[in-house]
């Protein structure tokens, strides 16, 4: 009977005549991207690339001749090693796989290896640079990856950048990663300047690893590591970072990184999603086409890569509104949206926020407009938050609210929801976050009670350049619930 | 006019057809399910076998947290808090999710089907179908196929693993349903269902029964053989985490003294050059001498004394004090033999 009764309202409704409707949005129309962009970088590439794969074989001459370099190399008097150089050069690729020989083999030390890769360096070939590449990446000795790592930037391909990164991620050693980093910079990427910070740390002011950091921030043109790492995380709005003219050879690297993201096995994809999110702004069209690959994986990966990138993915944020069309792509996409601070979402964000729509997008919509911080979402927010049948979507609606100034109302609230979280699982750094940005605004508003609070909170940051421990950071996840507990009710009684 | 009067009779019928052939009523609306506690109103007793299950805590297990530093290291999140299977795909990888974290792989992850095509909630994946209920449930034969494991546990190859094993097979086929979803009240019609407790490595009755460990003299000197003799795919499997060590000493009873590490069984990490795969594979016997010194080094073990062999499954690979394992967090022990000249 209720169908029956539809059916006549809806045939009244017609009969009545209707509003007219709106032009839908255009949909988001996936296409093959990452096959055709393949295809034709490959195709331009093809006679380099068919170069790499065919070195010459070496023979006896050149195998002497390659032990006699780094035996020239090791006992030449200051000053003269540049002439093995210059004869390693000369040779070219027929001596890539003799220094491949001796880099894998027992038979020679760690002062013969690193000589060889700097000889390998000097042959200042593609085929060169890759040997240098699988030897930073197999070669257990850690001196043999510093040198490679150091020369790598010195060769100046920037398609070496993937495998710098990628490193970045595994090396354990603390006197190869500062080489990484620094070669990174020298290609203008500064991805690996943090963990320059961090080596740094650990070995003082007066360590190789601070005098490196300090080189590559001087050659930058910044006065201050701060600066520097801000501007490459923000995008570098202020053109203070020199644009980069990528090769094909690149292009081709960052799309061999796109199709890892189609691997069944995630221990591929966990890699070139890392290495993506690390890449600078060259890298943001080509992962801004790939939002629209017809592979789904494609298409979520590269949503939070780009993410991951923050505020230097910022040029991809019309097309990630684009995908709030995508029932795939969309929760992905929200929350890429905020991360990469793109004020231009905030509607479509809103609109996201709607009860009709699944409930994870609602939730990575809320998540996005936490992150955008901006007040127009505030009457949004406060509908959000009383969803009492939606704890989670409540929470981050709380959070945002934080983020937009209304702490002094929703304090109370954020917190309880962070205790909560704390004890059943869930994400309770993103509350702890949002408490410490309203005391922080309160503290800079002179109040003494919040620059205590502030400042206790500041207290238990683990100390730089220390990686804490998984128990150090939860006991200091409950420090600071227990001193937001005991500090808001008298911050919010407070007169000041 | 008449359009008037041919307009009404069109409603008209359509309202017949519909009161007269449409459903009858007494179904309740199907839903949207956000939680999978919402599932245990009628399911209670399947819900809490999930509940005891490594499933639900894998969002939420201490060891997991510690390995991925509190989800950190987001990368985990994919298959410690995945998206529907059915909507993802079998058998392909499985997405994350943002909602609901907590609740790690839960019912909805295996069992909820993709809205239909007119937006309407899809239902339930289960092994009957009832369009009288919220869930909607649909018969779905796909749950029971390895494949339907294979998005989060094929990442370290289990199922592959299987597919070679006599398991799969051999004449006595076994799939992954019959060691780690085992009938409950198989007799009984009105309540049998497979467990959703999903025993695994975390159980030790599990680890005993995949491997056995035998001993004996060869030549003088004292030989072990550790076999999988009850997994269907390799020991340990799935996360590399996992790891298997045995150990021995002259037989003694000072239950304190200290051992020898004598073999690893397990697959490294991706970041560890130069480490071996040492994963025992289904069906496979592996004969190992007993020396001074680890993985067959240094000076054989004459078989002239008696001697303690023990064998511990841990799932993390550190060992505080290999002279000790009895003692690390989280060992335990799988099997013990002593050998006698």
């Amino acid at each position: 009977m209720r169908h029956a009764t539809l059916l006549l309202t809806l045939a009244l409704g017609a009969s009545c005549g209707t509003e007219p409707s709106q032009p839908a949005p255009a949909p988001f129309v996936t296409k093959s991207v990452l096959a055709p962009a393949l295809q034709n970088l490959e195709a331009s590439l093809a006679s380099g690339l068919a170069s790499i794969g065919a070195k010459p074989e070496p023979g006896p001459d050149d195998q002497e001749l390659g032990e006699g370099l780094i035996m020239f190399l090791q006992t030449a008097p200051p000053g003269m090693g540049d002439a093995a150089f210059e004869d390693a050069h000369a040779q070219g690729d027929v001596l890539v796989p003799v220094y491949a020989r001796i880099l894998g083999s027992d038979d020679f030390g760690a002062a013969e290896k690193a000589a060889a890769a700097r000889l390998t360096a000097a042959i200042a070939t593609p085929a060169a640079a890759e040997l240098l590449i699988n030897q930073l990446e197999l070669n257990t000795m850690p001196s043999v990856r510093a040198t490679c790592a150091w020369k790598l930037g010195d060769m100046g391909f920037d398609f070496v950048i993937p495998a710098l990164i990628k490193r970045l991620k595994y090396e354990k050693d603390s006197s190869v990663t500062p080489w990484l980093g620094s070669s990174l910079a020298k290609l203008g990427n500064f991805s690996g300047v943090a963990y320059m910070i961090t080596v740094a740390a650990w070995g003082g002011p007066g360590s190789q690893a601070a005098g490196e950091l300090y080189r590559v921030v001087d050659a930058a043109g910044f006065e201050a590591v701060g600066a520097l790492i801000e501007a490459w995380n923000t995008g570098d709005p202020q053109g203070l970072i020199p644009s980069q003219e990528r090769s094909e050879r690149y292009q081709l690297e960052v799309w061999q990184l796109v199709k890892d993201l189609t691997d069944f096995q995630l221990r591929g994809v966990d890699d070139s999603r890392f290495i993506l999110s690390k890449l600078g702004k060259d890298a943001v069209p080509l992962l801004t086409e790939a939002l629209f690959d017809e592979n789904s994986y494609v298409r979520f990966h590269v949503a939070q890569a780009l993410g991951r990138m923050g505020p230097r993915a910022r040029n991809s944020g019309a097309t990630l509104v684009l995908g709030l069309e995508d029932k795939l792509l969309a929760p992905y996409a929200a929350e890429a949206l905020g991360s990469i601070d793109y004020p231009a979402a905030m509607k479509a964000l809103l609109d996201a926020t709607g009860s009709s729509h699944d409930p994870g997008l609602r939730l990575a919509a809320v998540r996005g407009l936490t992150s955008l911080a901006d007040s127009a979402a505030t009457p949004r927010l406060r509908e959000l938050v009383l969803e009492e049948d939606f704890p989670e979507l409540a929470q981050s609606a709380a959070e945002g609210l934080l983020f937009c100034g209304q702490g002094d109302v929703f304090a109370t609230q954020v917190l309880a929801f962070a205790q909560a979280a704390s004890e059943t699982g869930l994400d309770a750094d993103t509350s702890l976050n949002a408490l410490a940005f309203w005391v922080r605004a309160r503290a800079e508003a002179g109040e003494t009670l919040a620059v205590q609070a502030r400042d206790a909170y500041d207290a238990l940051a683990p100390e730089p350049g220390v990686p804490p421990t998984f128990e150090e950071d939860r006991a200091r996840r409950q420090a600071r619930l227990d001193l937001f507990g005991a500090a808001l009710p008298k911050l919010l009684s407070s007169d000041e | 006019m008449q359009k008037v009067l041919g307009g009404i009779t069109v409603l008209f019928a359509i309202w017949f057809l519909v009161a007269v052939l449409g459903p009858s009523g007494t179904a309740e609306p199907a839903r949207a399910w956000k939680s999978s506690a919402e599932c245990a109103d009628c399911h209670s007793e399947i819900y809490t076998e999930w509940q005891e299950s490594q499933h639900s805590i894998s969002w939420t297990n201490p060891l997991v947290r510690e390995r991925s530093n509190d989800f950190a290291n987001t990368d985990c999140i994919d298959c410690h808090a995945p998206r529907p299977i059915f909507i993802t795909g079998i058998g392909e990888r499985v997405m994350p999710r943002s909602i609901q974290r907590n609740e790690g792989v839960d019912c909805l992850s295996c069992h909820q089907l993709p809205d239909r095509a007119d937006g309407t909630p899809g239902g339930m994946a289960g092994g009957v179908r009832n369009s009288d209920v919220p869930c909607r449930p649909e018969e779905r034969r796909e749950l029971v196929r390895p494949n339907f494991c294979a998005g989060c546990h094929n990442q370290h190859k289990t199922v592959d693993q299987w597919e070679a094993s006599e398991f799969a097979t051999g004449m006595d086929q076994q799939d992954c349903l019959d060691c780690h979803m085992p009938w409950v009240n198989p007799e009984d019609d009105a309540t049998r269902h497979r467990s959703h407790a999903f025993p695994g490595g975390d159980q030790t009755h599990m680890l005993i029964r995949a491997v056995s460990l035998t001993g004996a003299s060869h030549e003088g000197d004292w030989y072990v053989t550790v076999s999988n003799v009850g997994a269907g795919h390799s020991f340990p499997t799935d996360e590399r985490s996992r790891t298997a060590d045995v150990f021995w000493r002259p037989l003694t009873e000072d239950e304190g003294a200290p051992w020898n590490h004598m073999h690893r069984i397990r697959s490294p990490y991706r970041d560890e050059v130069g480490v071996p795969d040492t994963l025992l594979l289904s069906g496979e016997d592996r004969k190992l001498p007993v020396t001074s010194e680890p993985e067959g080094e240094g000076l054989a073990i004459p078989a002239t004394e008696p001697i303690e062999v023990v064998l511990f499954y841990k799932r993390t690979p550190l060992w505080e004090d290999l002279a000790h394992p009895a003692q690390a967090r989280g060992a335990v022990e799988v099997a013990r033999i002593v050998l006698q000249p």
